[in-house]
């Protein structure tokens, strides 16, 4: 197995729909902060890169590095900005680690999502000019067509869906992070109000602000300073064409793509019974269903593992249940992942975690996602 | 070193927000994979890209092969022709349709009734209306 990486410390802050004392600025400084001290490192005098992942229109600034560094104590210090979900961030740490460019290497992540009045008009402008938005589709409106086109090439009924929105709800309810825990029917799941059908108002996460930074070292500067970390064991990140492309709806060929890479980096066979459980993109629930399937390889190891009998699914309650966090999506996953397996998840722990998957999405209308692999 | 903000605020009326708008304009390069599919509408007709290399035919057309990465010159007319493969029902009804032989597909308006599975053919505006874009196409509308 190659040299894998350490993860010696998360902080975070925020998890709620609008953190209205909190600037962008502050929310980071707050959770770099918790970081560090987790880590008991100085970023001043241990780390050497920093990586923040943020999407300039998300921001409402551009040029955002600028706008980075002196918060989470990079000032003066190597830093870049990554405009992609955390998955490609926390790749691209790994790779600085693994490099030999830093011995510990700061990951930053965050969504001010309340910040941004002009939510759905910023989603928009990631569709195609040309061919796309003067067709005047939204994001729900693609959604909905990726979910009808996905359930009707797979066979897999509305009905499951449902469950995956019951089950993520009620997770979140004992997950102090989740700001939409809910104890909901499947009743009422199904029969909630639709703009574009068949997708439904509990189809979609809603948005929710936090930021998180994990800090990351070499496992030799691991052992030489006694940490107690959680291994990143492998991690891997792919673009694959989205559907309307021609990628198909029955799998997602990023998800698909970057299991096979992590596994065999990571030097395991391809079986999810090797995980405790996994944190898996549900930015939207039909795509829980989707990614697991693209992962799982079967309908029937989808099924089992949503029946639980396998690795527990999602047991934050996932974004459905926390909340979509826009680049944070991943880094909110990993950190899930971290607690678990520090075994400091409270309410939400799952007994004797020793290993995790997390599989992001960037969101509609990419087809751009990873794996990373973690254990302890 | 390390310390947490701490001194939060206590008060609702402690907090404060600046609201500013962005005003962006674009003009976007059809380029010429571009143009060429945009005069197709023009005319009546789908281009698809077929790649010299590997044979593929795909939408949109584009300069590149997807799959080979091989510079893609040659385009050819697509029966208009094709099936659902996706609808979303709202205010509006989209579909997805993809085209027989043609990887990729496109997005658009469903005219009448539909279901996935379904045949349709695209329906284009009156030849003197058209312009070359995409409100070229009126929609897909059931065949036969
Ligand atoms: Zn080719």
């Amino acid at each position: 197995m190659p040299e894998r990486v350490a993860i010696i410390g998360a902080g975070y802050e925020g998890f709620r729909p609008l953190v209205s004392d909190l600037s962008t600025r502050e929310l980071m400084f707050e959770a770099a902060s918790r970081a560090y001290d987790d880590a008991s490192v100085d970023p001043r005098r241990d780390v050497g890169s920093f990586i923040c992942c943020t999407e300039d229109l998300w921001e409402g600034w551009s040029i955002t590095d600028e706008m980075v560094p002196d918060q989470i104590g990079a000032a003066g210090r190597p830093l870049c900005t990554i405009p992609a979900d955390a998955i490609t961030g926390i790749g691209n740490a790994a790779m600085h680690v693994l490099a030999g460019v830093a011995d510990v290497v700061v990951l930053e992540a965050h969504s001010k999502a309340a910040d941004a009045l002009s939510k759905k008009q910023i989603e928009d402008l990631g569709q195609e000019p040309t061919l796309m938005r003067p067709l005047g589709v939204d994001t729900d409106t693609l959604a909905a067509l990726e979910m009808d086109g996905f359930l009707k090439s797979t066979g897999y009924k509305v009905e499951e869906v449902d469950e995956i929105v019951v089950s993520s709800k009620r997770r979140a309810m004992h997950n102090p992070r989740a700001s939409f825990g809910a104890s909901l029917s499947k009743d009422e799941v199904a029969h909630a109000s639709a703009g574009s059908s068949p997708l439904r108002k509990f189809d979609r996460a809603p948005f929710a602000e936090a930021g998180i930074v994990l800090v990351l070292a070499s496992e030799r500067w691991a052992r030489k300073n006694r940490c107690d970390p959680v291994y990143l064991d492998a991690v891997a990140w792919s673009s694959s064409l989205p559907w309307f492309d021609g990628g198909g709806f029955s799998a997602a060929g990023y998800a698909k793509d970057s299991y096979s890479k992590a596994m065999r980096r990571a030097g395991k066979k391809k079986d999810l019974r090797a995980f405790d459980l996994l944190e898996v993109d549900d930015t939207f629930s039909y795509k829980a269903l989707q990614h697991l399937h693209s992962i799982a390889g079967s309908k029937s190891e989808t099924r089992r593992v949503i029946a639980g009998a396998g690795p527990v699914l999602n047991p934050s309650g996932g974004a459905l249940g926390v909340g979509n966090l826009l680049e944070a999506s991943a880094i909110h996953r990993l950190l899930e992942c971290y607690l678990q397996l520090k075994g400091q998840a409270g309410p939400v722990q799952v007994k004797d975690a020793r290993t995790a998957l997390v599989q992001s999405w960037r969101g509609i209308p990419t087809a751009t996602g990873g794996v990373a692999l973690l254990s302890r | 070193m390390n310390v947490p903000i701490t001194e939060r605020l206590a008060a609702g009326s402690e907090v404060r927000a600046w609201e500013d708008t962005i005003p962006f304009r674009y003009e976007y390069t059809a380029g010429v994979a571009g143009e060429k599919f945009l005069r197709g509408l023009r005319d009546g007709e789908i281009l698809a890209g077929l790649c010299p290399s590997c044979g593929l035919t795909s939408l949109p057309l584009r300069m590149y092969c997807v799959d080979c990465y091989a510079e893609v010159t040659k385009s050819v007319r697509v029966r208009p022709a094709g099936v659902v493969r996706a609808l979303a029902r709202g205010a509006r009804t989209f579909a997805y349709v993809e085209f027989d032989g043609v990887k990729g597909g496109l997005v658009h308006t469903l005219i009448g009734s539909a279901r996935v599975g379904s045949r349709v053919v695209v329906r284009f505006r009156p030849k003197r209306q058209r312009v070359g874009a995409l409100s070229d196409v009126l929609g897909f509308e059931r065949s036969g």
